[in-house]
């Protein structure tokens, strides 16, 4: 053994299991990217070619082995899926309910029209776990038809057993035995982690990060703290590299691998959340994913082909995870295993607001937007979900910091309004938002800092109040409003003019704030390079007539194709980017739960 | 080579950056007069007022570097360096101004009018308030905003305190006579601009 390897393995066996991986990474960064001429250290053959070879990245290799090898079944689910249509099939499926998976829990149908039926594992499988718990799902797996509209059953599908473990070796002479025998007519076949693995892996090195910040990016963001409130703005440059969405020259195939590969890292990325039950940070990002998808769909005018089944396998998973997160907060709450005591404790300069309030508002945020998409998809009634006691579960969750934490009030006010019953609530949550912003952003504020402006979330707050902030905020909120349009406007379809009128001298003063995009489908980024950033004066003698005439004409005109065409979308993409909230996008969800 | 230390390095860079952005509002007497507001993305302004007019004004990039050759690096003093930093920020606020004054000479033009560069003193203050919009905080006479006004644009209360300094009682007493009547002129016009704004049909 030489000596590397030697210290290797002693350092190894002397640290935790993310230790040796980091180890690991770093030797091979080391090795990767060390400069050419002097200590040039070349492994088979030369750095140039390592780097450029789109088949031979060991730690590209080695990191999807860490990754994979750290989830279970329903984490490498959604990339499985994925790989299937990488390799040409069409998934019809993928159950998440086991009650009625019949041993099935994805399906896909390869180019000769032929079903194939996957029963995903996580982890090794030995004879007992076999024999107790994954053979009696594989018989039902193999006998039972798939019953789909999508699915031929006259055709015999042909059934596998993924798993991302390995199997023992009496395990496999026992499938062999009954594949000779009473499965000879139906064999059944095996995925196992080295073939997940190459097929991950292909995916993977098919688009490249591109340089050593993006390696190191990536490398960071795997070994995240899982249980934090993620901050997009590392994730946001990783996945616009992966996706060369400012490349004009890329072929329609080529960005159909692209978004392939930005699938495989994203899963990677949200890994460590998803290994902590962290749903809010999943969301966030997959969310990120699916607007850079959308962003490329409509900038090169992408066709359904490379695109949407890979747009409607992430959707599914934000909506499980959605789910799961609702499912969290009714049988839990907020209270424990969530807190611990400095969750509690007074924040510094903030007299009344402690973490949990932060903890509170970012998951009421993001099921207030999963309960407003459900209705846009018509899964559920408005009325359904308002008398599900909304008002006394999430009361006290106000936390006002700027104006992006109007976003979940906004929403609920917009359910509201959309019922006859419910109606009066809803205006009432509009006319708070109005007066708070009146009241920190007004002429009479004490400060002229007032708000933060819809650009900032929570995680810049903890910054500012940690002592994080590598710059000062300058920053003077008074007398401006991104949201206070908006708002007003659907107060005015609502025929609020009492309280609108009333307000209207304090109102006159704000300077109203939005940005206009140079081109439509830059309305997806996270900041924009190009626009503008319009102050609108508003008339000190207003016309009603004339205010009621502005407020109907915001029909979403001025948004790209694509996000209209899955409305059901917005309420978690507005949840991620509130600065993406103007008068346009209002008045269509307006709209939108009006028609319901 | 030595060992360096360069998250200090990226530290001070960080906070060179931050001073010299301040320095740089403080040397420029026209831009402290100006509200300054950060934008998160973009490449314009606009601006839609009551009248309809639309105007808009693309960003300009201000940047200006100094240089240190080998031979003076020998010699550098911690002195030296920020008086380096101190000609990098005049120049930007020198081209900050330039580009302001060409905006001013611009609308003036369009305007028909002339712009003569007014000297900084007292009648200057006091004849820039009868032009400007003061507002009363909760619409109280004693609480006029041009008092903020002036406290935020340091350039301006720079200048202030030396004219001040030089006074005499009578031409303090008489400054403050004629701003008080200034204020109450201002005070009339604000409460008719309250009732000005409303809703009508």
């Amino acid at each position: 053994m030489n000596q590397e390897k030697w210290l290797i393995n002693y350092m190894t066996e002397n640290a935790t299991k993310i230790n040796k991986f980091k180890l690991f990474c770093e030797r091979i960064f080391r090795k990767l990217f060390h400069a050419k001429g002097g200590n040039t250290i070349t492994i088979g053959a030369s750095v140039d070619k390592i780097i450029t070879s789109p088949h031979n990245d060991p730690f590209l290799q080695r990191v999807i082995e860490h990754w994979l090898d750290s989830v279970n079944e329903l984490g490498y689910q959604v990339l499985f899926c994925e790989w299937l249509l990488f390799q040409g099939y069409a998934v019809k499926y993928e159950i998440r309910n086991p009650n009625f998976e019949q041993g099935k829990d994805v399906v896909a149908v390869d180019s000769a029209g032929i079903p194939h039926a996957y029963q995903l594992k996580g982890g090794n499988i030995s004879l007992h776990r076999w024999r107790t718990e994954v053979k009696p799902e594989i018989e039902v797996l193999i006998g039972a038809p798939i019953i789909h509209p999508g699915v031929d059953s006259s055709k015999g599908h042909v059934s596998y057993l993924v798993t991302n473990g390995n199997i023992d070796d009496s395990v496999r002479v026992e499938i062999d035995s009954l594949n000779r025998g009473i499965w000879k007519e139906k064999p059944l076949k095996i995925f196992l982690r080295g073939d997940l693995l190459q097929g991950f892996q292909k995916i993977a090195t098919e688009v490249l990060p591109q340089d050593a910040q993006a390696y190191r990016t990536l490398t960071n963001l795997i070994f995240v703290d899982g249980t934090s409130f993620v901050d997009l703005k590392e994730i946001y440059p990783f996945l616009c590299q992966i996706l060369h969405i400012n490349d004009q020259k890329r072929s329609m195939e080529q960005r159909k691998r692209d978004i392939s590969a930005a699938i495989l890292y994203t899963t990677m990325i949200i890994g460590p959340y998803r290994e902590k039950d962290n749903y809010v940070s999943m969301i966030r990002v997959m969310v990120l994913l699916l607007s850079l998808i959308l962003y490329l769909t409509d900038r090169y005018n992408l066709q359904e082909k490379y695109w949407l089944k890979s747009y409607n396998l992430v959707w599914g998973d934000i909506l499980d995870t959605a789910k799961k997160l609702e499912s969290e907060v009714e049988s839990k709450g907020f209270t424990a295993p969530l807190i611990d005591p400095f969750d509690k404790i007074d924040l510094p300069f903030c007299p009344g607001v402690n973490l949990m309030l932060f903890r509170k508002h970012v998951t009421a945020s993001m099921i207030f937007s999963f309960k407003m998409s459900q209705i846009i998809s018509g899964d559920f009634d408005v009325e359904d979900v308002l008398q599900n006691a909304v008002f006394d579960k999430y009361k006290n969750i106000s936390l006002t910091w700027g104006e992006a934490s109007f976003l979940p009030v906004m929403f609920l006010a917009l359910m509201c309004v959309s019922t006859e019953k419910n109606k009066e609530n809803g205006i009432t949550l509009m006319e708070f938002i109005v007066n708070e912003i009146l009241k920190h952003n007004g002429r009479n504020a004490e400060n002229s800092i007032g708000l933060l402006p819809p650009f900032f979330d929570l995680n810049f707050l903890a910054d500012k109040i940690s002592g994080n902030l590598e710059e000062p905020l300058d920053h003077q909120g008074k007398h401006h409003s991104y949201y206070i349009k908006p708002v007003l406007e659907i107060m005015t379809r609502l025929d609020q003019k009492d309280f609108i009128s009333k307000q209207w001298r304090e109102i006159s003063f704000m300077f109203f704030e939005e940005f206009i995009f140079d081109q439509k489908f830059d309305y997806y980024l996270m900041r924009s390079k190009k626009g503008e950033n319009r102050t609108i004066v508003p008339k000190k003698e207003k016309s009603w007539k004339e205010l009621v005439g502005e407020s109907n004409s915001f029909n979403g005109s001025t948004l790209p194709d694509s996000i209209k065409r899955f409305p059901e979308f917005i309420p978690f993409f507005l949840c991620v980017f509130p600065h993406r909230l103007n008068s346009d996008v209002l008045g269509f969800l307006f709209q939108k739960l009006q028609e319901k | 080579m030595i060992p360096d230390f360069p998250k200090v390095k990226e530290k001070l860079k960080s906070s060179l950056n931050i001073l010299m952005k301040q320095e740089m509002v403080k040397k420029s007497p026209l831009l402290s007069l100006m509200a300054l507001r950060q934008v998160y993305e973009g490449d314009k302004m606009g601006i839609l007022r009551e009248d309809g007019k639309h105007e808009v004004n693309h960003f300009n990039e201000v940047s200006s570097e100094a240089s240190i050759s080998a031979e003076q690096m020998q010699g550098l003093s911690s002195g030296d360096m920020q008086n380096i930093f101190s000609d990098i920020s005049t120049n930007m606020a020198s081209q900050v101004e330039k580009g302001i004054m060409q905006s001013i000479e611009k609308g003036a033009a369009d305007g028909g009018n002339e712009i003569a560069i007014p000297k900084i003193d007292q009648n200057l203050i006091l004849e820039s308030m009868k032009s400007i919009k003061i507002y009363f905080h909760n619409d109280d006479r004693n609480k006029p905003s041009e008092q903020a006004i002036i406290t935020e644009y340091p350039a301006v209360f720079e200048i202030l305190k030396k004219i001040k300094g030089k006074q005499t009682q009578e031409e303090k007493e008489e400054f403050e006579r004629r701003r008080e009547e200034i204020l109450d002129e201002k005070y009339k016009e604000h409460m008719s601009d309250l009732e000005s704004r409303k809703m009508v049909d």
